[in-house]
């Protein structure tokens, strides 16, 4: 018995005016992508991005009970039941654009863990609209719009036409999620398929030295390590760091060279303390093999991880060969 | 590891945590300051094995009460975190349950 064909879900976030419902409507229009289900949540008594996106009425969905991060283990779950039955075999794909305010980790958590949503489909990416002439003063100044970027797969930046220039907002993005890539759009002209396929890891930009914090808030480090780590080393870092950090832990994306598993990288994907089971790559995707983990974090000391996975891992290699040592003498006698 | 490795971790646990306070060495171990408090963290001999490592806390040794042992660098953290009364910890890991695909 295999698995039921799952309808991706592309989350699409970006600040106030960042160029969202813009982008949606220009999917929507492509012939191709015609049979997308949206999502629309909106911030506001009259929602008016609603009225801005043409779409079957039994597979657009407005919720306008406030904003979607703040009532998601709710209104999620209903609004993909609601989908699935008012629009069942009606659309291939789902687009979720969240209000200009929204923290994506609530949505994500219910996308990763209600399991009636993911009985029927899975989070392809998450998307971060960022607008090039108003971009980099909304990083600045809004905490909302930091954390829409640290949670970004991809990075759509808008407008460039208006603000040709963008040097220091993909400085900024950079600080804050160096992992995630970087596309741009005028008018959301952009090439639908781009959007949807599956968010991997890009080992290349992961393993660009780290870049300074992004003053006092949201941080992004990235651990290197030369060796292959040990399966409970891993473990217990992520546990660690699920517990210590608590709400300041963003995002963790990583490949990781688990000792265990050689020639077979693991692919870690964690929003917060919540986690997708690793992903067993069949092989390496680049020449690079070795551990890449990106930690974005609101507050974590930049070197924190890879001092903790250090410590971990120098007990858990300490305890195997203990044991390798006492297995040997029992074998001797 | 090495005093000051224990010291740089130690001393960005407390940024983690959100606590002010400083680390310095101390004899055997390495101190912590914080909180209105102090605790010291020396490492376990091997003869306490499977200890590593020795938290004392300025209560514990007003009391003339053992130190607490940890077998791990993260059963130290934990019990320092709360020695320190830090916030309560994170929600812990949290791995979604994978849907079965019927494959063994």
């Amino acid at each position: 018995m295999g698995r039921a064909a799952v309808i991706p879900v592309l989350l699409v976030t970006g600040f106030l005016g960042s160029g969202k419902t813009t982008l949606i409507r220009r999917i929507l229009a492509n012939p191709a992508f015609a049979r997308s289900a949206v999502i629309v949540n909106e911030w506001g008594e009259i929602g008016l991005d609603h009225d801005l996106i043409a779409s079957a009425d039994e597979t657009m969905l407005e919720l306008s009970t406030g904003c979607l991060c703040c009532r998601v283990s709710s209104d999620l779950g209903r609004t993909f039941a609601s989908l699935a039955g008012k629009g069942a075999g009606r659309y291939d794909r789902v687009l979720i654009e969240t209000s200009g305010l929204a923290d994506p980790a609530p949505i994500l958590h219910g996308l990763m863990m209600d399991r009636a949503i993911r009985s029927g489909h899975a989070l392809s990416s998450t998307l971060t609209v960022v607008d090039a002439r108003n971009g980099a003063a909304s990083l600045a100044r809004h905490p909302e719009a930091r954390r829409q970027v640290a949670f970004a797969d991809r990075l759509l930046i808008t407008k460039t036409d208006l603000a040709p220039d963008t040097s220091a907002l993909k400085s900024a993005i950079a600080e804050l999620n160096p992992d995630a890539e970087r596309l741009t759009a005028i008018r959301g002209e952009i090439a639908p398929e781009m959007l949807f396929a599956p968010s991997g890891f890009d080992g290349a930009r992961a393993a660009r030295p780290a870049v300074a914090a992004h003053g006092e808030g949201i941080t992004s480090s990235v651990l290197i390590r030369e060796r292959p780590v040990p399966a409970l080393a891993l473990i217990l870092l992520l546990q660690a760091l699920a517990e210590y950090c608590g709400r300041r832990l963003l995002r963790v994306k990583g490949l990781v060279d688990v000792a265990e598993q050689p020639g077979r990288p693991a692919l870690i994907h964690g929003v917060q303390h919540v986690f997708e089971p690793p992903e067993w790559l069949p092989a390496w995707p680049v020449e690079d093999r070795r551990t890449r983990l990106v930690v974005i974090g609101d507050g974590i000391p930049r070197h924190f991880p890879a001092r903790l996975l250090a410590a971990i891992e120098e007990e858990v290699l300490e305890d195997a060969a203990r044991d390798a040592g006492g297995v040997s003498k029992q074998n001797a006698r | 590891m090495t005093d000051a490795e224990l010291a740089n971790l130690l001393s960005d646990c407390l940024v983690v945590w959100g606590i002010d306070g400083r680390i310095v060495s101390a004899e055997n171990g390495i101190s912590v300051h914080a909180a209105g408090t102090s605790c010291t963290v020396t490492r376990a001999g091997p003869e306490r094995r499977p200890a590593r490592w020795l938290l004392q806390t300025e209560k514990g040794a007003i009391a003339g009460r053992p130190p607490q042992a940890a077998a791990s660098i993260t059963g130290l953290l934990g019990g320092l975190r709360s020695a320190l009364g830090a916030d309560a910890p994170g929600p812990g890991l949290d791995v979604v349950v994978a849907e079965w695909d019927g494959r063994p």
